[in-house]
């Protein structure tokens, strides 16, 4: 037994809103939703209105001179939430147009009164807020100033259990001098932003008394559903922890097959379970192929996988190998989810969002993205600016579920320099395994190493290998030339002479 | 004339009917006019705002223009309800038979804007709550 009040917290309808709330939103609180005009403030009130909303405890949308209420009405029924069913039942709109132009500000506190008083709503929504603060400036001398209004309201919606919201349009530099933002528990802030060819929506809870809302700016999107949040993963320190993944614990130390026997070898015994591998080479080298193997792989383990594709779609894998028509079997089968991706307006965070889901429905232990490249393309242009950040969260969090992951980053062979990843990433991964073209002998030859694995042994051999009917055939290694990787190899077997190699043009 | 709209004009004519009661003339008609419209506002301003419904009006009345060229338009076509008021004065000039067509014309035109911005199930609500002995005749014709 506790002195303390237990707060109800409430789910809001709106997917990944309870969770940046910190839990829900609390019961009987006084809310406000801010932003600029087209942000999603209305559908955001709407959805969370028709959640909330129920035949004992129906909610008040109160309608003031903003969007004329038959377009709002015209347009929110376009939304899946919109139940015409429930319109004037559990969920009624009352318009106070006339009340704000016609009426004082204690007249429209009465009246909002007496429809509260008659329908004891659960929920009360005022759009839009900013126009009786408007008329709050027009109202006569002697009437209630913005402040008292506001506090009064609130005094009288909280006695009467309503959950309240009021939206308005502002701009961020007013919310020091508003005093609708004091009086306010919770204050959801909407935002857009276009760069270039992309619009990217955010939310903020910059306050939520009572609570601890998830900080900082939240991506979402506006579909037929309505509003989904895509809360901004934090890496905490407990996220590096042994791994817990959505399925069954991988153990410590596990290593997982790649798939390729050889392969397998060179890693020092497959690659460590929960570790992020970097699978870097130039177009056609086989980096899709080897990804399809890691998780075909994993199939044939029971373990489930995840392939994120920003170039390719199911049926490309069909192309790029022998084995490519038995990986789209399995993708048909649901034993690896696709994910395939909205080009150019992405977040990480939504990203995150649909893996995470992915992993959590079919219990998935294994990761591709494919590629790194084709996600830096996807992302809007706001997010690749932090690319690097953004793939640090990603990675940590993810391994840190325990997931093993492969990334396939395209390189362009450059015979002056030796890089694994053109985004500077190549320290975020535990394992890097590179391949590349070289020519010997007058044959255009692929090469793979393995460059690290962290906290293992591995093999520092440069292995030939070739895409058969087999799959993936690692061959020889080059142990009679040297200076492979400078496109200039030169045999080390001739006695007397050395044959210089053709240099790559 | 589609299916939707003979329905609409049947509401509109029954809605009238009840309203008027035994009386038959052009005053009875403008009288029963105003007090359906009285209803339709009761029922649709807070959904859509008293100046929402005036202004679906006097789209309506423009367009029952095209049928009844009698209706002359008011100065000031923004003022919707001096609008409906002046189409009330209007009626009461006409054939007791033509003042009843034109009235029923012009709230079916009400009813398909409603439809045409709200939807079908929107506008029922609001038809069924305003004039609900409309509805009853219907269902007790139906049977």
């Amino acid at each position: 037994m506790t002195d303390r009040v237990a707060i109800r917290r409430l789910s809001t309808g709106v997917p990944g809103l309870n969770e940046i709330l910190g839990g829900g939103l609390p019961e009987f609180s006084f809310n406000l939703i801010a932003g600029v005009p087209g942000a999603g403030k209305t559908t955001l009130a709407q959805q969370m209105m028709f959640a909330l909303a129920s035949p004992d405890r129906p909610a008040l949308y109160f309608t003031v001179v903003g969007e004329p209420p038959i377009k709002m009405l015209r347009y929110q029924q376009q939304f899946s939430y919109f139940d015409l069913a429930r319109v004037n039942e559990s969920v009624r709109y009352v318009n106070l147009s006339q009340d704000v132009v016609n009426g004082s500000l204690e007249n429209l506190l009465e009246r909002i009164i007496r429809e509260v008083e008659a329908t004891s709503p659960g929920v009360v929504v005022v759009d839009s807020f900013r126009t009786v603060a408007q008329a709050a400036g027009r109202a006569p001398s002697g009437d209630l100033d913005l402040q008292h209004f506001v506090q009064r309201l609130a005094v009288q919606l909280t006695s009467w259990q309503a959950t309240t919201f009021l939206v308005g349009e502002y701009q961020s530099s007013e919310a020091g001098e508003n005093p609708v933002f004091t009086v306010a528990d919770g204050l959801l802030w909407l935002s857009q932003s276009v760069d270039r060819n992309s619009m990217v929506r955010k939310m903020q809870v910059m306050k939520m008394r009572g609570q601890a809302p998830i900080p900082g700016l939240h991506t979402f999107r506006i579909t037929g559903d309505g509003i989904q949040v895509f809360p901004r993963v934090i890496v905490g320190p407990e996220e590096k922890s042994p791994p817990t993944a959505a399925g069954t614990p991988h153990k410590l130390r596990e290593r997982l097959s790649i798939g390729v026997k050889e392969l397998d070898a060179m890693l020092g015994g497959g690659i460590p379970a929960g570790y992020s591998v970097l699978l870097a080479g130039p177009s056609g080298s086989g980096k899709s192929m080897l990804a399809a193997e890691f998780l075909a792989e994993g199939v044939r383990h029971g373990e489930p996988g995840i392939v994120a594709m920003f170039e390719k779609r199911p049926p490309d894998y069909s192309l790029i190998g022998p084995k490519g028509r038995r990986f789209e079997q399995l993708v048909q089968e649901g034993k690896v989810g696709a994910i395939q991706t909205r080009p150019l307006d992405l977040s990480i965070d939504e990203m995150l969002y649909e893996i995470i889901e992915a992993i959590h429905r079919l219990k998935a232990r294994r990761l591709v993205i494919d590629s790194l490249s084709g996600f830096e393309l996807a992302l809007a242009q706001t997010f690749r600016e932090d690319f690097r950040e953004s793939l640090y969260r990603m990675v940590t969090v993810l391994t840190g579920m325990g997931i093993t992951m492969m990334m396939t980053a395209e390189l362009e062979d450059s015979y002056s320099d030796l890089r694994f990843s053109p985004h500077g990433t190549a320290f975020l991964t535990d394992a890097i395994i590179m391949q590349r073209y070289v020519e010997l002998q007058g044959q255009l030859r692929r090469v793979m190493a393995v460059v690290k694995v962290r906290g293992s042994a591995h093999s520092k051999d440069l292995r030939a290998f070739d895409i058969t009917d087999e799959g993936i055939v690692i061959g020889e290694t080059f142990g009679e030339y040297e200076g492979l990787l400078t496109g200039s190899p030169t045999s080390t077997k001739s006695i007397g002479r050395r044959v210089k190699g053709p240099a790559p043009s | 004339m589609t299916g939707p709209q003979a329905a609409a004009l049947q509401i509109a004519r029954r809605a009238l009917a009840q309203r008027a009661g035994p009386h038959t003339g052009a005053g009875a008609i403008a009288v029963a006019a105003r007090r359906a419209y009285d209803d339709l506002i009761r029922v649709s301003a807070p959904l859509i705002g008293e100046v929402g419904l005036e202004a679906l009006t006097g789209r309506a009345l423009h367009l029952a223009q095209r049928s009844y060229p009698w209706l002359i338009p008011t100065p000031e076509p923004e003022q919707s309800q001096e609008a409906f008021a002046h189409f009330l004065t209007c009626l009461e000039k006409q054939e007791p038979a033509v003042a009843a067509e034109a009235a029923e014309a012009v709230f079916a035109l009400v009813s398909g804007l409603f439809v045409t911005f709200i939807g079908d199930s929107l506008t029922a609500g609001i038809l069924k709550k305003a004039w609900p002995d409309a509805f009853a005749d219907a269902s007790t014709g139906e049977k």
